[in-house]
């Protein structure tokens, strides 16, 4: 709580200095949170090219709304809720899906104590080793996840968020972001399971 | 103690946060091979997940964002500007038309009414400012700032 409270200080700091016509504060807010908004641009749109644009479209809307801004959340929450919102929309417009859903729905609803072993891979007590070279196996199969549980997998156990900031940036329920992070790591363990098989052949 | 394996919702709230979970499942993955083994996976793929290199863009954002901001500095409220000195010019060629007037306005007026006309007044601003500035705050409040 302190923690939050400072930054929310010095978030309105860099705000009044904003709002006061002292563009520079503009570019010390975005230093502070281009990384955040990296891996949400990285995660959810593939296109390269097109990064570049979406990123500018989502510091000028901060810029445009920096005076709607409540301090209710870190600044860097907020940027980050506009930086997700902006995917969204540039995956819509391009008639992308976020998520392909409900094929794992079923894998996973009531699931009950002891079914967990009827999975063919989760069956196997093998234990997965992690080389310098075989991490660019696990950025592959974080890659190759669908784009909405590469940006919870990324946000949660890369970014260390919090569930709530995580909440605030998608706007999704509690109970989703949950469900879905969990989802989202059992299919991750899964791919890679199945990757460290095939190798093993 | 239990003699089944546990569910992947289990094993993943063991990994994330031990304290949650109940004392048979404590009792239980030390002992069982696999869910130990399962334990293990997670608890690696989350560290590994941790010390992946965080990605950049390959551009200067900062430089590219701030030649697109407008200059705050450089636009003279002209309009508002321009309002008030019409405003200004008219009432002071109004105070100088009719100045035998406005000198005599309050002669002959008592001292009570004058203070109740000037009370009626303030008060009658305070309840308008009020309301203005509630409106005001409902209108900023219903805007979506993401």
């Amino acid at each position: 709580m302190h923690h939050l409270n400072e930054n929310i200080y010095s978030d309105r700091l860099l705000v009044d200095k904003v709002l006061a016509g002292h563009n520079p504060a503009f570019a010390t807010i975005i230093k502070k949170t281009e990384g955040l908004v990296a891996q949400i641009v990285f995660k959810m749109i593939n296109n390269t090219e097109d990064r570049k644009d979406i990123v500018q479209d989502i510091y000028l809307k901060a810029f445009k709304n920096l005076s709607g801004f409540k301090f209710q959340s870190k600044l860097s929450t907020w940027i980050a809720q506009i930086a997700y919102n902006t995917c969204l929309d540039y995956l819509q417009k391009k008639k992308l899906v976020l998520y392909i859903n409900n094929y794992e729905d079923h894998e996973t609803d009531g699931e009950e104590p002891g079914n967990a072993g009827s999975h063919s891979i989760s069956s196997e007590p093998e234990i997965l080793t992690f080389q310098k070279q075989q991490s660019e196996i696990l950025k592959a199969a974080i890659d190759n996840l669908q784009p909405l549980y590469k940006t919870l997998i990324t946000l949660y156990h890369n970014e260390e968020l919090s569930y709530q900031e995580i909440i605030e940036i998608t706007g999704m329920p509690d109970g989703t972001v949950k469900n879905y992070l969990f989802r989202a790591r059992k299919a991750l363990k899964n791919s890679l399971l199945l990757t460290y098989k095939k190798e093993d052949l | 103690m239990i003699n089944e394996h546990l569910s992947e919702t289990i094993i993943q709230q063991y990994v994330l946060d031990k304290s949650m979970c109940d004392i048979f499942v404590h009792e239980h993955i030390p002992v069982c091979e696999n869910c130990w083994a399962r334990v293990k996976n997670y608890q690696l793929l989350f560290s590994e997940i941790k010390e992946i290199p965080k990605p950049v863009f390959e551009f200067d954002i900062a430089g590219l964002i701030l030649t697109k901001l407008p200059s705050a500095r450089g636009k003279f409220p002209w309009p508002v500007f321009t309002v008030m000195t019409i405003i200004i010019a008219g009432l002071a060629i109004f105070a100088y038309l009719f100045d035998d007037y406005l000198k005599n306005i309050f002669t002959g007026v008592s001292m009570m009414l004058l203070c109740l006309i000037i009370v009626s007044g303030l008060i009658i601003l305070l309840f308008q400012s009020i309301d203005t500035y509630q409106k005001y705050q409902r209108k900023i409040d219903s805007l979506n700032f993401y």
